[in-house]
């Protein structure tokens, strides 16, 4: 009985990832500041009815550099798959230039 | 039976599938005013292989259901190879991008932009969606 509690839990637990797609803007000759955006939600069974979640990026990268440019910005949009659910994050990472 | 199993699916909300996003440079440096703007373009998308079982669903004869399914096996002999999405069968409303950007932005100083391809899934039909999200600088 502790086994199978164990491997259930084991299997609710581990997560596979997906990347689904990457783009990259031109890189910037200094690269000392970097800036970091993350945006997430968890979906249930597939059942997602809106993709909103991803305006949160660019705004969070706004507010990283203010008076600056956000450039060499690497979006990647992935997918982790879990037990019943999955999360889907979009990260934006790039240098803020003053 | 079966209509009113279509008839409470056809209420019910559209699920979206992200595709793809694409953030662009973000430049504040210039303490102009920024005005944000939203795009939205979109075609119908069609599921054959779900609007295929829907007429198999309504045909009452065996006979019927043997021509949706061949039907279905045909037009899928067309669509192979990679697909976002749904397909479609207009692939120009992309086209109409640059000039709704430049209607909403007419100084031609855009920032942030970010793109998204997303597909809103009804029962058998679609919306293909590209959005496109952003600051305009005020001249």
């Amino acid at each position: 009985m502790r086994y199978f509690l164990i491997s259930c839990l084991a299997l609710t637990l581990s997560s596979c990832v997906s990347l689904k797609s990457v783009s990259l803007t031109q890189i910037p000759k200094t690269r000392k500041n970097r800036v970091k955006a993350e945006a997430s939600k968890l979906i249930f069974l597939a059942l997602n009815f809106n993709n909103d979640f991803v305006e949160e990026v660019p705004q969070k990268l706004k507010e990283k550099c203010r008076k600056g440019k956000v450039t060499g910005i690497l979006t990647k949009d992935e997918v982790t798959s879990y037990f019943l659910f999955f999360k889907r994050t979009v990260t934006a990472q790039g240098y803020c230039v003053r | 039976m079966h209509l009113s199993f279509i008839l409470l699916f056809s209420l019910l909300p559209a699920c979206a599938f992200l595709h793809h996003v694409q953030v662009s440079d973000i430049d504040q440096r210039q303490g102009e005013k920024w005005d944000p703007i939203d795009i939205k373009l979109s075609e119908m998308g069609i599921d054959v292989k779900q609007a295929s079982s829907l007429v198999k669903g309504i045909a009452r004869s065996g006979k019927g259901k043997k021509t949706a399914d061949s039907i279905q096996r045909l037009i899928g002999a067309f669509q192979m190879g990679p697909k976002t999405g749904n397909i479609v069968f207009d692939d120009s409303y992309a086209e109409d991008l640059l000039l709704r950007i430049y209607e909403q932005c007419p100084s031609g100083k855009l920032t942030g932009l970010m793109s998204i391809r997303e597909t809103m899934k009804y029962p058998v039909i679609s919306g293909e969606i590209i959005k496109v999200t952003g600051y305009c600088l005020r001249k």
